[in-house]
Parts: structure tokens; sequence; C-alpha cells
């Protein structure tokens, strides 16, 4: 018996993308913040990236996840979000100068594979199936 | 596609034997053992040496540094350059420390296109410490560590924001049911557009900052010219 309610249903690799983006998106600054002293944040950033990285990997999650009936429009707005600021970012690093003790290049190799994830999630929407 | 994936398998397999061959090999652990070479008997004939005791080298003691000595060191490697220090103010790119077992004498280095320049200068020079109507070396650096943590502090408030915001909103997507859409859609364009608006403050903020941490370090330049100029000039 399909357990899948009326509604938009986002493919599994929609949510698996989404959870790995944001698992890098937090993940990979918190443990950086850590080490570099700001504490808060990246203890925060840690733990998000911890909790969208059990989402990644967990099978039950990603299945409910699979079955719920979700906004598209909000969907769509998460596929922004992370393009959004993934451009931001990578405007940071290209106005901060080669010499600065902040290394661009992490920023920039961040915030592109941030934008390719991003991308891959939004290509996903392409599968939402309409209500049944 | 099967095909495809047999040679996929059949490679990792490969890479899988050849790695039990290579890996042990390549980090010694198959080098032979001290037991192997005991197994060699070797007699050496050779006559036995007298050996006439010859009087002692002059030593030659530790390198004396003065103030004005002055090295370079290839960009991309400071560390291996800087002798030991009691302690470093600042990071391989500009900074200063007090040369360990030469109290009194103090090491500063900056870092231009050309590499990091360090020079040994007398504890107590003006230049170094405190100058009227002007900033000195130590307090330059003092305001360059203040700039780089008030970046640091925005770049992570910048990054918090727009992953936070991000968070939220596929918080809202996984829990939100779908007949609260619309409401869900508000609340999740409000996180998405807060945390955006404080990335780019954020962005331009740190951006500001960086500009500031430039004229900075050229005035860290300017101030260890000026040291050179004072401790080797007339």
């Amino acid at each position: 018996m399909d357990s899948r309610q009326a509604g938009n249903h986002l493919p599994r690799s929609f949510w698996t993308l989404a959870a790995l983006s944001v698992a890098w998106w937090t993940l990979a600054p918190g443990a950086y913040f850590l080490f570099s002293g700001e504490a808060a944040w990246g203890m925060l950033l840690s733990a998000l990236g911890v909790v969208a990285l059990v989402a990644t990997l967990s099978n039950p999650i990603q299945l409910k996840l699979e079955a719920r009936a979700v906004s598209r429009p909000l969907a769509l707005l998460f596929v922004v979000t992370v393009i959004v600021m993934a451009l931001t970012e990578l405007w940071m690093a290209i106005s901060f100068a080669s010499g600065s003790p902040f290394s661009p290049g992490l920023l920039a190799l961040h915030a592109a594979l941030l934008l390719v994830s991003g991308g891959a999630t939004g290509m996903q929407l392409r599968q939402v199936q309409p209500g049944m | 596609m099967p095909q495809t994936k047999a040679k996929a398998r059949l490679g990792l397999v490969v890479l899988i034997l050849v790695s039990f061959f290579a890996v042990p090999i390549a980090t010694g652990v198959l080098s032979p053992g001290t037991s192997a070479y005991a197994q060699i008997d070797f007699t050496p004939n050779v006559a036995t040496l007298e050996v006439t005791v010859s009087p002692e080298p002059a030593t030659i003691g530790p390198l004396i540094r003065t103030p004005g000595d002055r090295f370079d060191c290839p960009v991309g490697m400071p560390e291996r350059c800087r002798p030991e220090l009691v302690h470093i103010i600042g990071d391989d790119l500009f900074g200063w420390g007090e040369l360990l077992g030469e109290s009194g004498l103090v090491l500063v280095w900056i870092t231009d296109e050309t590499g990091t320049h360090f020079l040994v200068v007398s504890a107590d020079d003006p230049q170094l410490t405190s100058l009227p109507g002007a900033d000195s070396f130590m307090e330059l650096m003092e305001l360059r560590l203040d700039e780089i943590k008030y970046t640091g502090e925005r770049i992570a408030e910048g990054f918090g924001s727009g992953a936070t915001a991000g968070v939220v909103v596929i918080g809202l997507l996984a829990l939100c049911p779908e007949t609260a859409g619309v409401t869900c859609l508000l609340a999740g364009l409000t996180a998405g557009g807060a945390g955006l608006g404080n990335v780019i403050r954020n962005a331009i903020l740190s951006s500001q900052s960086q500009n500031r941490l430039e004229e900075l370090e050229l005035g860290i330049i300017g101030r260890f010219r000026q040291m050179i100029l004072t401790i080797t000039g007339p």
C-alpha cells in the first residue's frame, strides 16, 4: 500500500542532494570556525551539519521525506536561497586580497561546490510528482 | 550499463589487489627486518688502526645576532627560515617575537610579493615599541590583529546567517503541511530575506575591513623600512 498522501512529492534524489548541500554548507565552515576561534558559530554550524549529514545517510528519514506532500514553491525557494548564498560567497572570495590571512581559494572552492550542489538539487525539481 | 558496472567492479578489485602489495612496500612495512641483516657473517680483514689524539678544534659558537641583521625567505615558507622565538605575535606574514636565548633582541618580519623579510632589532627601539605622534611597529601589528579578528567575526556571522536561513527553509519544507503552503512560504521568504540581508551586510563590512587591513599592512611595511634605515643608516 502506498503511504503517500495526495499533493506534490519531491523525489528522493532532491532530498538527498538538499541534505548534502546543507551538510556541505554548514559542516565545512563550522569545522573551520571551530579551529579558528569562532566557537559560537563553529558549534552551531557543525551541529546543523551533523544533523544534515545524518539526514543524507539515513534511509528511514529519506523515505519519510519522500512520502510527504510538500509545497513546491518552498522547494524552489530553498534552491534559490542556496544559489544566491553561494554566489554571495563567491563574490566575497573574489573581493578578498590574495595576501589575506583568510584563504580566498578555500572560500571560492566552498562556494563553487555549494553552487554545483544547489544547481543539482534544483534539477531534481523537474521530477516533482503532481497530486494524485 | 551492467557491463560498465562489471568493469568498474573489476577495476576496483584489481586496484585493491595491487594495493595489497604496493602499500606495504611504499610504507616500508615489507622492508627486511634487522634479523635479515644479522645472518651475514662478515669478518673485516683490516689492520687495527692506531688512534692518536689530535688537538681539539676551535668550537664554533651559536650564530650571534645583532640589531640590523637581515635575512629573507622565499614566498610561502617563512616558518622554515624563522629562528626560534620565545613567542610569536602575529602570523607567518607579519609579526614579531623575542629571539630565544637573546633577551633584548626582537625579530620582526613582513611579507611582500618577493617573500618574507626578517630584521633583528633591539627590544627598546622606539620604532618598534612606541613613537610620539605615530604608530610603532607593535601598535600597527596590534591594529592588524584586531582587524583580522573583526573580519573573521564578520565572515563567521555572514556564513552563519546564510546557512541558518537555508536550514530554516529546508526545515519548513520538511515539516510544514502542504495545506499551510502560503504561510510556510512567507515564513521561508522572511527567513531567506533576513539571512541574505545579513550575509550582504557582513560581506560589505568584511570587504571594508580588508581594505583597512591592506592599509595597515602597507603601514607595517613602511615602519619596517624605517627601522632598517634607522639601524643601518649613518
